[in-house]
């Protein structure tokens, strides 16, 4: 109980939300996998993930008369965890066009705004033993249904399941094999992100959304400051984003990935807790908490996913404390068989003052030269992340990018519902 | 943190009911929120009056229209155009931006010249080679696309697009 009261305690108070965000990993100093049944984060959320979220939102249902929502907990006979996501977004769906008027006067079409699904994304996890368990997850596409396509994916490599077996035991390396998503960088709920996209080709991205492929990686994580990832690939999706139109990497027969991270937490002031003091939890209602050390988390790393002479090299660098702010960039670089290298970065801050609301800030470049020019794409977004209820978020956000051709900014919003 | 706060299964619980504070910056957010859709910045660079542009496929940016079915991109202000080289005779301009979604249709990337059309990768709409749409994406509609004159001299590899203004 004391163990699992701690690490409650890591996703209740140092989570100040509840969401698959990296901005929630450096808040609160704790892995990924302290909320989420995949280590690389994700749909699919385990029972502390659960309880974190189901307390985080401006009113709860009760709140609201509507009591029969809460939910007590998502575990079904404490082995088998549900959960999903669905996303909606309005935005100008389009790019800017220009025609010229009888006068010559330039006449700029904005695109109309338009509803659009993003994301339905049911996931289920079964705790077969102490040591193995099973994860997969589903993303049906637009036409899923209208056609009774299986996978309907829209972006090119993007993969319409994952699905794993995961094996982990205390002290040793947590293996998972299947249809997995190998560790690159650090993963974002975002697929508008450019950091892993092309400049040349914005609706076709690198790593595309939930990308996936037939393979297995380990991860190991011996000590709180350390971890390391290694993962083997069939690349088959990697084929489709980079070649599905015309050949322009050369792949083997498997791509390798490996992620090292540096997490070091910085501690500053304040009284420590003993083992004592950790095992009175429960009980000592009336003592006064010790004064809390300013804490500092930091996260510095770097990832390779490789195959043939295709090669995506990332680096990584993240700092946020307990009072909800955080600051990170990432730089990612891409090659491959011909003149098509993509060089783009990221700085993203985000400022969590309730838990409920948190304010983000990104900034994004690409950069992307092949053989006939270079193409580039910068993006600013500022956004708001209102969880309104538990497991209901709006995000309202503002866009702006700008290429060679054009400057388009525009609000849009997003409705994110999750279990 | 609010250690007196618990609930019955003894994990506690991390805040309190919204304050006015809370309730009120939840509004002016949301407030804020509506307002933005009247923030919208939409600047297309380049000039618009109309011109004959000429090309020349020894020129490095058009070497690929060297061979059959090659592309390439031509910006004549405003406008983006596409090149293709149909037949060892003919060079077709058409514009390069689709008219679903508004696709760039980067040559060789997004935009693929086959079976005698232009297919847009973003959501499959084809063109033909004079424009018209030959088949748009599964359940939507789109209009046809624009196509410019081009005189072309297979023997020099001399051309000019026509973009606003008629043939001489």
């Amino acid at each position: 109980m004391t163990r699992v009261s701690a690490l409650a305690a890591v996703c209740l108070f140092g989570i100040s939300s509840a969401h698959a965000l990296p901005r929630m990993s450096l808040t609160a100093g704790s892995p990924c996998i302290t909320c989420h049944t995949n280590p690389a984060g994700g749909t699919g959320r385990n029972e502390l993930g659960f309880e974190s979220m189901n307390q985080v939102g401006l009113w709860r249902y009760g709140d609201l008369g509507l009591d029969f929502l809460d939910a007590e907990r998502h575990t079904i006979a404490g082995r088998v965890e549900v959960g999903y996501d669905f996303r909606l977004l309005v935005a100008r769906l389009g790019q800017l066009t220009a025609t010229a008027d009888e006068s010559g006067e330039k006449i700029v079409q904005v695109p109309d705004y338009a509803l659009i699904p993003m994301q339905f994304q049911p996931s289920v996890a079964i705790q077969f033993t102490d040591w193995l368990k099973v994860y997969g997850s589903y993303t049906p596409g637009p036409k899923t249904l209208s056609d009774g396509v299986v996978c309907d994916n829209v972006f090119p490599g993007q993969e319409c399941f994952e699905a794993a077996l995961q094996f982990e035991s205390p002290g040793l390396p947590l293996v998972r094999m299947g249809k997995i998503q190998p560790s690159i960088g650090i993963r974002l709920d975002d697929h508008t992100a450019y950091i892993r996209g092309d400049a040349a080709n914005r609706s076709g991205p690198i790593i595309a959304p939930n990308y996936a492929e037939w393979g297995a990686e380990t991860m190991y994580h011996p000590v709180s400051w350390f971890r390391v990832e290694a993962a083997v690939v069939k690349p088959d999706n990697l084929d489709e984003a980079l070649n599905g139109v015309s050949e322009t990497a050369d792949l083997g027969a498997v791509a390798y990935g490996g992620r090292i991270s540096f997490l070091p937490q910085l501690e500053f002031g304040g009284e420590i807790e003993t083992e004592a003091g950790d095992d009175d939890f429960d009980d000592d209602f009336d003592a006064s908490p010790p004064a809390k050390p300013t804490v500092i988390n930091t996260w510095v790393g770097a990832s390779l996913f490789a195959s043939g002479d295709f090669n995506l090299v990332t680096g990584f660098v993240g700092v946020g404390g307990h009072g909800g702010w955080e600051v990170r960039a990432e730089v990612s670089r891409s090659e491959r068989t011909t003149t098509h290298e993509t060089l783009n970065a990221m700085v993203a801050a985000s400022y969590t003052p309730v838990d409920w609301l948190s304010l983000g800030l990104r900034a994004e470049r690409a950069r992307t030269t092949t053989d006939r020019d270079e193409r580039r794409a910068d993006q600013y977004v500022a956004s708001l992340e209102f969880f309104l209820l538990p497991g209901v978020e709006l995000r309202p956000e503002y866009r702006l990018v700008e290429t060679e051709s054009s400057r388009f900014g525009h609000a849009v919003i997003q409705l994110h519902t999750f279990f | 943190m609010d250690q007196d706060r618990r609930r019955g299964d003894g994990l506690p619980v991390i805040d309190a009911p919204p304050t006015r504070r809370q309730l009120l910056c939840g509004l002016g957010c949301a407030v804020v929120a509506s307002q933005l859709p009247g923030c919208t910045i939409a600047e297309v660079f380049g000039d618009t009056a109309g011109q004959a542009v000429s090309f020349n496929v020894a020129d490095a940016e058009f070497t690929a229209l060297d061979d059959l079915n090659g592309m390439a991109a031509l910006d004549v202000g405003i406008r983006k155009i596409l090149l293709i080289r149909r037949n060892e005779a003919e060079v077709i301009a058409l514009d390069r931006i689709c008219s679903h979604l508004q696709c760039e249709m980067i040559p060789g990337v997004i935009g693929i010249w086959e079976n005698d059309g232009l297919r847009c990768v973003c959501h499959n709409s084809r063109f033909s080679a004079e424009g018209a749409l030959v088949a748009p994406p599964t359940g939507d509609t789109g209009g046809p696309i624009e196509a410019f004159a081009v005189e072309f001299d297979a023997s020099t590899g001399e051309g000019t697009v026509y973009v606003g203004v008629d043939a001489t």
